[in-house]
């Protein structure tokens, strides 16, 4: 007794859906065109959305940057005043002058009375 | 070719190149539509050439897949950005089997082939249903025609399983 293949039924089953699909199919001049609203041509809006999403992103960045920069510079800074602050305000040469070895500071601190000695 | 021919040539095949291309995109008939607009805008300002290595149609197979790979693998990226926002939802097509016919056998048909793997799946319609022979479903996967007939045998033998052939007696 012969059985019926399986794949006889596929071969007619494929016919079948082949003529179907051949009367659904959109048609030739529509598809060369290519579909109105189409995300083909709905691609460019996306990127160009994109696009103004990053350059917003980016000008806000440099802008809140810039600003924390001038706030910055409009606060003084706070120093606190110590006993050597007046050699940042003399010239090099003279400071030189003044302390003329290395490495002998103390001496000269006490020498000017700036050495614990001079402090009660 | 001529540019008229091959407009001509494509216009032939076009409802032939259509099922292709949604088998390409699995399933999905508007995605389909638009990477066969795709492929016709390559073919026809000449961005890819028919050297005559192949049949014509083989040779047209070959750039829809192609092309609708190229669109899978760009609409995967632009998921990552807004791109979803953009995609359309796929038409509904409606069920082949109750349009065509109601049989139960046909409903079987139908299931088992989803139950098959892609490349089966593949190489099945365009020898059955594209009336390719193995040797040029080959050139249109890309693949050995060695392959090719291993993935025909393998879908075959499948199918006769998952609907419960008997063995022949001839």
């Amino acid at each position: 007794m012969t059985e019926r293949d399986p794949i006889d039924d596929l071969r007619e089953f494929f016919a079948l859906s082949r003529d179907a699909d051949a009367a659904r199919a959109p048609s030739f001049d529509r598809v060369r065109r290519g579909r109105a609203g189409s995300r083909l041509r709905r691609r460019w809006l996306m990127w160009v959305a994109s696009g103004s999403v990053v350059a917003a992103a980016a000008v806000a960045v440099v802008i809140g940057t810039r600003g924390s920069d001038e706030r910055t510079a409009a606060v003084e800074p706070v120093r606190l005043r110590s006993a050597t602050d007046f050699l940042l305000e003399m010239a090099p040469a003279t400071v030189s002058a003044a302390v003329p070895r290395i490495g002998d500071v103390n001496d000269w601190f006490t020498l000017n009375g700036l050495g614990k000695e001079s402090r009660t | 070719m001529e540019p008229r021919d091959l407009e001509a040539q494509l216009e032939l095949l076009h409802p032939l190149g259509f099922a292709w291309s949604v088998r390409c995109c699995r399933g999905d008939r508007v995605q389909a539509e638009d990477v066969l607009h795709l492929a016709y805008v390559k073919i026809l300002e000449g961005r890819v050439k028919f050297e005559g290595r192949s049949a014509f149609k083989t040779w047209l197979f070959g750039i829809i897949r192609w092309t609708a790979y190229e669109q899978h693998r760009r609409g995967w990226v632009e998921s990552l950005w807004l791109g979803r926002w953009w995609r359309e939802w796929p038409d509904p097509a409606p069920d082949h089997a109750e349009t065509i016919d109601s049989e139960k056998r046909v409903a079987q048909l139908k299931q088992a082939l989803a139950r098959l793997s892609k490349k089966q799946a593949d190489v099945l319609h365009l020898v059955f249903y594209q009336d390719l022979t193995v040797h040029e479903a080959a050139e249109v996967l890309g693949m050995r025609p060695g392959t090719v007939r291993t993935h025909y045998e393998r879908g075959k033998e499948r199918l006769r399983v998952l609907l419960g052939a008997k063995e022949l007696v001839r």
